[in-house]
């Protein structure tokens, strides 16, 4: 048994290290659409490989003749006047072209520094309107060998080979086809392809491989660059243009139809094994996802299937049977192992050619029922239990406080009512915007339970006390019917520690990264003084006012006079300018600041000086004199 | 073609014109105003070469694409033709190519960095995290997407932007929400546009089709706020190592697995950093959408596209980029602008803010732009209303208390680069000529003191030319 198993083991490594079987088809229906829609375009070059791919695919091609004929290009532009003619030729219109085309081309041939691309397009421009027999084989070649010496990328080989195809110098092509496939790019070690992308792996490989067909030689790939070259091939699939779908087209066909074609094995509709369903099926199949001629129905078999998880083998040898009327679909019946769910590697093997595929076998789970249990966090009371059963809810709200804890227990089983471990059981607690996830522990007898400590858990909810709703998730990549179960809600009450002060707010914030308008500030102005009632202010003014009025009366009853009083110019303008200063106070009051009140000031002060100096001294000479 | 430098020096224009009035004439002393008040990265000598600057802007498109193969030019050639199509330039180059350069005498050779290469183990040439560190601390931008294999280099850089990166060979797995094309891991998870950030600048309309991802999930540090989680997991999905039962609590766990998260830095440099670098593929923009369990979600086509683009326009700066055309303050009822107020004056400031939207600067519309006039605190904080062309406009009183302030617009919003811009005033007590005259309680003041004096002019007259009657002698 144990060699079987070892054999069995040798056998299977011997299919990994002989290169990797394709995971993947060329969906040509895909294509074809692109190429369909590529065909209604009015541009030269997206018309042109259009044409070409629906060529390649040998589907009809519409009347795009009007097309052609009023298609725009520029005659300087050998590349366009290539699509042109080229598409012209592949859909039977060449007699709507101009006579005008001829020209182009033939410039392009007898120019000094022609490039090989340029030649390239030259040449099968010409050929398209049957001027085939321009370039002389002899000399072309030489001329090439030349330019290639400037130039060796492979795209120019790829060019090369193509115009030998047309000169008939195939041999050149055999010769050297072999130099040129060591010059592809290995990426990951697992696809090749050519420096410049689709474009020269697909016109270096069909080159190849038409020239070698065309002189009935077997063809120079290897058996690894073979899938490595359809690997790089299927990993350009999701090309959107027809550009790139006529491109895939041109190289994967040959390589598809080179015998012995790339071998895909991918898996046909489901990827897993379920108690109810317990086969998948494959599809064998070459590169673009037609069948394989070379391959026997009884070639495809099941080498060897392991566990992943513990490494056991749980099957060998098993041969797969061909679905009927559908000679691509293999179905692998896994029976057997549906009862053992988990995640399998079935070694294939299709003809000589071995891979490794995952097989998903899933198993239902149940859950029973989960036991709720509130208790005091130091364990000095029984805890209080309450028993839901799926998918019920809790009949009550359930209240814990932060010196409490809460615990769920519960078990997974699986359909045969045996206890499981599953990769996810995680208990939730959360609100709309705020969660926390446990992850649930299982004991020996797989029994599954969560504690949750409500003083501890109160950091992970911003300390927000309120009712939080309690879910348990249960998943794992072997099971066909994960479980999401809302258990109900919780009141979580967090004690002292609960709404801390910013706590709240930083919750609310965190989505917007702490950003958003601010509140707004208003200023507040002080208040002004409280003032007085008028009528007391004017009562008091009335007051500051009577000594003045009690001086003129009392004046009055003094019979005052002016008798001294000189006319002359000097007591006139001392009174004035005294006046006038007393008066300038006022305007003070009312407007004018302290320098423009001082600008008027002095002159009246100097006014006032003088004529009171000589209004004085007269005074005093008068008195003098009239004693 | 508008950039970011243009900006930086109409703002300084703007800034010379009005809050350093006493120092125009000496581009030394308007470089002393801009770097006081924007207080932006850029350093004094820099400055000096404007010519330089304005000839760099050319160089916005400039994109270095590093990849692990040439064959990822291939296989998200949608997501790299959707940036050419827009006008990049792309520079592809293997992350560990011996030649790789930055900057080049100084100067950033690219404006924006792609990086789309896990399983990089360390870059080549120049380049490392500590380079491209500095590179965004310069202002460039990066667009980096992982996947579970990505290596330390990755969780190097992404915890230099504030990320946290789950470990090697770690995945976001989701048994709710997979894809029916997933391999049976449950890692290629169908995430819901929902669950996307709220803000239309970075992420386009909410009505995406849902997305989908593999790879591997981010963590984020809650308290650091110029962190954006663009995409988050569903409260089901945790990030583990899919070949292993979950024995230790998984790092990222529910909604706080991030799957793409982003940070724009105080210098308005845009990092988006995606778990999966198959969230770009061209497979994943084609594939279809059929989730497995749930409510089984369908779509033809998955809204990765459009999220993506999106995501590259925000991140190369595109969009949410804004900038200060104008600004203009004056008393109410006055056209000039001036720089001392007095206090309690009623101001009126109006700032024009032009947002970039399709390469063009247009006028912004947003409701939220606020002002506010600070000394040291802000005394008013009002929110500016719109006015036709993008201007706003704020009617408002200066406070009772003098002193130097300044008009300050802060606006940094999610999404928007941010915006600042302030201008210094003084505001200083009422002159004596400005009090109030005649208050009624000071009339007995007024009147005292002109009641006082009048008296002094009469009695000067009483004073000098009275004659008493010569007394009157015995003998009459």
């Amino acid at each position: 048994m144990f060699v079987k198993e070892l054999s069995l083991f040798v056998v299977f490594l011997i299919g990994i290290t002989k290169g990797n079987i394709l995971q993947g088809t060329i969906d040509t229906s895909r294509l074809q659409s692109i190429l369909q829609d590529g065909v209604k375009s009015k541009d030269i070059s997206t018309l042109y490989f259009a044409i070409k791919g629906l060529k390649d695919l040998k589907l009809p091609v519409p009347d795009v003749c009007e097309d052609i004929k009023n298609a725009k290009y520029d005659s300087n532009n050998i590349e366009q006047v290539f699509y042109l003619t080229n598409a012209a030729a592949l859909s039977g219109c060449q007699n709507y072209l101009s006579p005008e085309i001829l020209r182009p081309p033939a410039q392009v041939i007898d120019k000094k520094d022609v490039t090989i691309p340029e030649l390239y397009y030259a040449t099968y421009s010409l050929k398209a309107l049957g001027k085939g027999t321009v370039y002389n084989k002899e000399d072309g070649l030489k001329n090439l060998v030349q330019l290639l010496k400037k130039d060796d990328s492979p795209i120019n080989y790829g060019y090369v080979f193509g115009l030998c195809e047309h000169m008939g110098c195939t041999s050149f092509t055999t010769s050297h086809a072999e130099g040129v496939l060591q010059a592809a790019d290995e990426t990951d070690s697992r696809a090749l392809s050519f420096d410049g992308g689709l474009p020269a792996t697909s016109l270096v490989l069909s080159t190849i491989l038409r020239s070698y067909k065309s002189q009935k030689k077997p063809s120079p790939l290897s058996e690894e660059q073979r899938y490595k070259f359809a690997e790089y091939l299927v990993s350009r699939r999701s090309v959107s243009t027809p550009r790139g779908a006529a491109l895939l087209l041109d190289a994967a066909i040959p390589l598809a139809d080179d015998q012995p074609s790339p071998i895909s094995i991918v898996f046909k509709g489901k990827k897993y094994v379920t108690s109810d369903s317990d086969s998948v099926e494959f599809s064998i199949t070459d590169l673009l996802g037609r069948p394989l001629r070379n391959l026997k129905p009884d070639e495809v078999v099941a080498q060897s299937g392991t566990r992943l998880a513990d490494d056991v083998v749980v099957l060998s040898k098993q041969a797969l049977t061909q679905k009927p009327n559908e000679p691509t679909t293999y179905v692998l019946n896994l029976s057997k192992i549906k009862a053992q769910y988990g995640l399998y590697k079935i070694a294939l093997s299709a003809g000589s050619k071995t891979t490794n595929v995952n097989v998903a076998v899933l198993g239902e789970i149940q859950v029973a029922s989960v036991e709720v249990g509130v208790g005091d966090v130091d364990g000095t009371t029984s805890p209080r239990l309450t028993n839901v059963a799926y998918p019920g809810k809790l009949s009550e709200k359930l209240q814990a406080d932060h010196m409490q804890k809460v615990t769920l227990k519960f078990s997974v089983r699986d359909k045969y009512d045996k206890p499981v471990s599953v990769a996810q059981a995680f208990v939730r607690v959360g609100t709309a915007n705020n969660e926390a996830i446990f992850v649930a522990e299982h004991d020996n007898t797989k029994a599954y339970k969560v504690d949750l400590n409500v003083g501890a858990i109160a950091k992970h909810l911003n300390h927000i006390s309120g009712a939080y709703s309690v879910e348990i998730y249960l998943g794992d990549s072997a099971v066909s019917n994960p479980i999401s179960w809302h258990l109900g809600e919780i009141m979580f009450n967090f004690g002292k520690d609960a709404n801390a002060v910013g706590a709240v707010e930083r919750g609310q914030v965190s989505g917007t990264g702490g950003r958003g308008p601010l509140p707004e500030i208003r200023h507040v102005f002080r208040s002004p003084e409280p003032r007085p009632p008028r009528l007391v202010s004017d009562v008091f003014a009335a007051a500051c006012a009577a000594p003045l009025l009690l001086l003129l009366v009392l004046w009055a009853r003094l019979n005052i006079n002016f008798s001294l009083f000189p006319f002359s110019l000097s007591a006139l303008l001392f009174h004035l300018s005294l006046g006038g200063s007393l008066v300038l106070y006022g305007v003070v009051w009312l407007q004018l600041t302290m320098f423009e009140a001082v600008r008027y000031l002095l002159p009246l002060a100097l006014l006032t000086f003088l004529s009171g100096h000589r209004l004085l001294r007269r005074l005093v000479q008068t008195k003098t004199q009239s004693r | 073609m508008e950039t970011s430098s243009t900006f930086d020096i109409s703002m300084i224009f703007d800034l010379t014109s009005l809050s350093c009035h006493a120092q125009t004439g000496s581009l030394i002393h308007v470089i002393v105003c801009k770097g006081y008040f924007l207080k932006m990265k850029m350093k004094l000598p820099l400055l000096f070469t404007v010519v330089l600057y304005l000839s760099a802007a050319f160089a916005d498109q400039e994109t270095l694409v590093l990849v692990d193969n040439l064959n990822v030019r291939e296989t998200h050639s949608q997501f790299f033709k959707s940036l050419q199509d827009r006008g990049y330039s792309l520079t592809y180059k293997l992350a560990d190519d011996a030649n790789l350069v930055l900057a080049k005498y100084g100067q950033y050779l690219y404006k924006n960095l792609i990086i789309f290469a896990p399983s990089v183990i360390e870059f080549g040439g120049q380049i490392d995290s500590e380079a491209i560190t500095k590179f965004i601390d310069d202002g460039g931008n990066l667009l980096m997407a992982g996947n579970s294999v990505a290596g330390d280099v990755y969780r190097e850089i992404a915890s230099e932007c504030g990320f946290e990166m789950d470990e090697e060979s770690a995945a976001v797995i989701d048994h709710f929400n997979y894809d029916a094309s997933d391999d049976g891991e449950h890692t290629r998870i169908v995430v819901s546009p929902k669950n996307m950030i709220n803000s239309p600048t970075i992420v386009g309309s909410q009505n995406l089709q849902p997305l989908l991802f593999e790879g591997t999930g981010l963590i984020l540090d809650k308290d650091n706020n110029l962190v954006l989680p663009i995409l988050t997991a569903d409260s089901t999905a945790y990030s583990y190592n899919p070949k292993s039962q979950v024995k230790e609590y998984p790092h990222a766990v529910g909604r706080k697995t991030v799957l793409i998260a982003a940070l724009q830095a105080r210098n308005n440099a845009r990092i988006v950093f995606s778990g999966s670098l198959f969230f770009f593929s061209d497979e994943a923009f084609n594939s279809p959408i059929s989730k497995v369990h749930g409510d089984k979600v369908k779509a033809n086509k998955s809204g990765n596209k459009e999220l993506a683009i999106h995501l590259s326009q925000w991140a190369f700066g595109e969009r949410g980029r804004l900038r200060v055309r104008n600004v203009h303050h004056h008393r109410k009822g006055e056209k000039e602008s001036s720089n001392t107020y007095t206090i309690t004056d009623t101001v009126v400031y109006r700032i024009e803010i032009e947002e970039l939207k399709n390469g063009k600067w247009q006028p912004f519309d947003a409701n939220d732009v606020q002002l506010e006039f600070v000394r040291i605190d802000p005394f008013v904080r009002i929110t500016l209303k719109k006015q036709p062309n993008g201007a706003y406009e704020a009617v408002f009183k200066v406070p009772d208390v003098w002193g130097v302030y300044q008009f300050k617009v802060d606006y940094d919003r999610v999404g928007y680069t941010r915006l600042y811009h302030s201008t210094q005033v003084s505001v200083r007590p009422l002159q004596h000529t400005q009090y109030e005259r005649f208050i009624p309680s000071a009339y007995p003041y007024y009147v005292s003191a002109f009641s006082m004096m009048l008296g002094v002019f009469l009695f000067s007259f009483v004073f000098l030319y009275y004659k008493e009657d010569p007394p009157k002698t015995k003998s009459e």
